[in-house]
């Protein structure tokens, strides 16, 4: 039998155990002996949400693509395998070798959602690394994270050996030529390090160091080594048809959360929603040929089986071929007989048609994002959609037989007011109003509208014209949800209505991870130390352990969240070259106080900073006015 | 068509639930490029059916399943198609086209063989042979009324050492060999009662087979095979690859 780092009895007694096995189809597996650099690569939660994540899967392929790598995959224990791990000193393992991922070169960390920091801390210390990158010896892993929580390293920053800024297609083959040459040199873990810290887009935290004013904002960012970068720049694919993507995605055993082939279309997106931070740090708009994704999409159907294949993008109404790679990608998946999921699309005639015939409009929903419920408050935070859009989109859907309508909203918007909170309430009415308004027989026969209003909590991000802003107070959070409730309840049709809303627990920790410095660091180890894990699922969330971390450490909220900062303060991120300009940024805030829109980067050229990758919507632009 | 695969499962892949091995063959299937036909509506499956579910843990050499095929490229093409898809610990071992009228494998299922593998204790052979010779071993056992008592007895077709201790490699087994046991391991060949009727699995005979004795069978430390699957043919057991 193939080695197992677990016992019979473990996998007997844990749930899920094929959680642990690797020999899943598609997987990698090489000959440790034959490598230069072991490689293991990690998504710090359960396995079913880690593999449904695209970006390691490229990173995974591209690695392994190098014949002196060996990159394996790590996840997260659930809970009842962590506890056995750390009672009987089980070292945490990587999938295919199933060695102790403390005889690797590397740690790479993917870091998608704030909420994972406590994972990561755990992954460190059931590995048997020291959590502190200054207390590593020789002995243990490179620690690298990466992923959009990135853009604000800072809270992490004393965990992480080194950051990479930006997509992993572009510099990894720098720093692993760098490690084998430091390496092969005799060099120490230090002396990769500052090598290691002159390739663009690589931040090694240990080399630089930040002072605070009296107020404790900070006073400076300094690079304690000669010649260091001072600014660190993401680094962005050109052109996204040059390099690698999956041909052979791995075929997890066991049901994943997105169990299905996923086609990325394009980055970046072109609308510059103000509240958004994907929206700002993955521009600028890149988009794949549709040959080059048809041939993946057939290379894969036919490597993995899959039954189902999605769309990836931030908004795949924008990609500008959407219309034919759509009816190529019909007709192949009916005669596969796959099935196509939409997800991220504009709802207007063209997207229903062709959602009409990829699902059963009977059994699906419709999905709009309006994201506010006022006109004022949508122009504030630049969604560019209207209530017209919205009346025609569903008016259009519900004499296609639709007739069920998911609305998604923020709360805690900056400048929201009541009428902004009540607005919601008023707009999902108007939608089940513009149902019965329309003849039944017009309607395919469907009696009753069903609307689902959601509520997320807004957390201003790094990045994004909103990183100024003072965040919503759990007590105002309570209050808008409850006025919101109140009101559904007030209108007309609100047994049509159903109201669905997050917890707010999470958001001021999510708020301050966010926009946070290297101090927090402090209360991350506290939390640890009280057993706070899995943060971002609500039946682990261990509220007194964080409550008693921030009280301990006396993490002043009102100073990293809840105020104002001035737009002169300089920002714990200000020292990435993202791309997007903090000139743009204010630009983008003063006119979101004036609720003035900007259009989006294919109707016309705001001057975000990011030209300056020469790629893109960007270039379209240019090319035209030549 | 009606085709009937027989497969083994062996090594790390016992340690994979029975839905996430048909979700499995369904993957393989459509990689393989068989003719497979698929149910009509929206959302199209494959004509396709297990015998029994294996338990987790347990390995196998004698799994099964009907599938209904378009056209049947014949045995060997449809074991080399579907080999080729397979991940390690899981082999097609034969594939035969049944007639229209056969019965689907799962209402088949009458008896099954097993052979489990544990460590033996000193006296084992005058154990079993007193244990084979009770009229009646009655059993209590849950199920969703309750608790019910069963006599096994007589479902209990054929039990028998096949394998004496030192022909057993312990340290390939993959299970928990306690310090000392090395040497010690045999194994017990099975033939009971399996399906719809009456389903006795063989951890509940070992059990009951060790307490009686005044041991303990070690949860942990043995390993249990399914060697092959039996309808009931004409008041005789014959290998679901031949029952038709």
């Amino acid at each position: 039998m193939r080695k197992l780092a677990l016992n019979n009895e473990i996998l007997l007694t844990v749930d899920k155990p094929v959680r642990y096995l690797g020999n899943e189809i598609n997987a990698v597996y090489k000959d440790p002996e034959s490598v230069d650099i072991r490689f293991a690569m990690c998504f710090p939660d359960v396995y079913e949400i880690g593999m449904s994540y695209l970006g390691i899967q490229i990173l995974y392929d591209l690695l392994n693509a190098r014949d002196d790598v060996f990159c394996e995959r790590v996840y997260s224990p659930w809970t009842d395998l962590d506890r056995i791990m750390e009672e009987r000193h089980i070292p945490l393992f990587a999938l295919e070798s199933q060695d102790p991922v403390k005889d690797f070169d590397f740690l790479g960390i993917t870091i998608q959602y704030e909420m994972c920091y406590t994972n990561i801390l755990r992954i460190l210390d059931l590995s048997g690394i020291p959590l502190l990158a200054s207390e590593r010896g020789e002995d243990v892993p490179i620690v690298i994270g990466g992923g959009p929580c990135t853009y604000n390293p800072e809270p992490i920053a004393d965990f992480f050996d080194l950051f990479y800024l930006g997509e992993g297609e572009t510099v990894y083959g720098a720093l692993l030529d760098c490690y084998k040459a430091n390496k092969a040199a005799g060099g120490s873990r230090q002396d990769f390090l500052l090598k290691a810290a002159f390739i663009p887009g690589i931040y090694v935290p240990s080399l630089y160091e930040p002072s605070y004013n009296d107020d404790g904002t900070l006073a400076a960012f300094i690079p304690l080594a000669e010649g260091v970068p001072a600014r660190i720049e993401r680094q962005v694919v050109k052109d996204l048809d040059s390099v690698i993507y999956p041909e052979k995605p791995i075929v997890p055993f066991m049901k994943i959360t997105q169990d299905r082939i996923v086609l990325e279309i394009m980055r970046g997106c072109i609308r510059g929603c103000r509240f958004c931070q994907a929206g700002m740090v993955y521009r600028p708009d890149r988009q794949r040929s549709v040959k080059y994704l048809i041939d993946h999409a057939l290379a894969m159907i036919k490597s993995t089986g899959q039954e189902e294949i999605s769309l990836s993008s931030l908004s795949s109404s924008d990609y500008a071929e959407l219309g034919t790679l759509l009816n190529e990608l019909i007709d192949i998946c009916e005669k596969e007989r796959i099935n196509i999921s939409l997800p991220s699309l504009r709802i207007d005639e063209f997207s229903l048609d062709i959602m009409s015939k990829v699902q059963d409009v009977r059994k699906s929903s419709l999905t709009f994002a309006p994201e506010a419920g006022t006109q004022r408050m949508r122009d504030v935070i630049n969604k560019g959609i209207n209530e017209e859009e919205i009346m025609k989109g569903s008016g259009d859907a519900f004499r296609g037989g639709w007739n069920r309508v998911k609305l998604y909203f923020m709360l805690g918007l900056p400048t929201e007011t009541e009428e902004d909170v009540k607005g919601i309430a008023q707009l999902a009415d108007k939608v089940a109003r513009n149902f019965y308004d329309i003849p039944r027989e017009e309607r395919k026969g469907n009696k009753r509208v069903e609307i689902v209003v959601s509520t997320s909590f807004f957390v201003p991000k790094p990045f994004t014209p909103f990183q100024w802003v003072r965040q919503a107070r759990s007590e105002e959070l309570m209050d808008k949800r409850y006025i919101l409730s109140s009101e559904i309840k007030a209108q007309l049709n609100h047994r049509s209505i159903k109201y669905n809303w997050h917890d707010f627990e999470l958001t001021k920790l999510e708020g301050l991870f966010a926009r946070g410095d290297r101090r927090i660091a402090t209360l991350l180890l506290e939390a640890y130390r009280n057993g706070c894990r899995f943060d971002a699922w609500t039946d682990k969330f261990n509220e007194e352990g964080w409550e008693k971390a921030l009280a301990d450490t006396g993490t002043d909220l009102d100073f990293y969240i809840y105020r104002e900062r001035p737009v002169d303060e300089l920002l714990p991120w200000d020292f990435i070259d993202l791309g997007v300009s903090r000139k743009f940024l204010g630009r983008e805030y003063e006119l979101a106080k004036q609720a003035i829109v900007t259009p989006n980067c294919r109707d016309k050229c705001s001057g975000c900073g990011c030209a300056s990758y020469g790629t893109g919507v960007c270039m379209k632009g240019r090319g035209a006015s030549e | 068509m009606k085709i009937r695969i027989k497969f083994s499962k062996k090594g790390t892949v016992r340690y994979i639930g029975h839905l996430d091995i048909m979700r499995y063959f369904q993957k393989a299937i459509r990689r393989s490029g068989l003719d497979i036909a698929y149910t009509n509506g929206f959302h199209k499956h494959q004509i396709l059916s297990f015998a029994a579910p294996l338990g987790v843990g347990l390995e196998s050499s004698g799994e099964y399943m009907d599938a209904e095929f378009n056209s049947f490229p014949g045995p060997e093409a449809v074991c080399a198609s579907l080999n080729k898809e397979m991940a390690e610990g899981i082999e097609i071992l034969s594939a035969i086209q049944l007639p229209d009228t056969a019965k689907n494998a799962m209402s088949q299922v009458a008896a099954a063989d097993y052979i489990v593998r544990f460590p033996f204790w000193e006296g084992l052979q005058e154990d079993l042979e007193r244990f084979l010779a009770l009229e009646s071993i009655v059993v209590s056992k849950t199920t969703k009324n309750g608790e019910t008592e069963i006599d096994i007895r007589p479902i209990i077709y054929e039990m028998k050492i096949t394998e004496l201790p030192g022909s057993i490699d312990s340290a390939a087994l993959g299970v928990d060999v306690p310090e000392g046991a090395e040497a010690s391991y045999g194994g017990i060949f099975m033939k009971l009662s399996s399906g719809s009727r009456a389903n006795l699995k063989p951890e509940l005979v070992l059990n009951t087979f060790a307490a009686g004795c005044g041991h303990t069978a070690g949860e942990f430390s043995s390993l249990t095979e399914r060697l092959e699957m039996y309808a009931e043919v004409g008041g005789r057991l014959v290998p679901l690859s031949e029952a038709f």
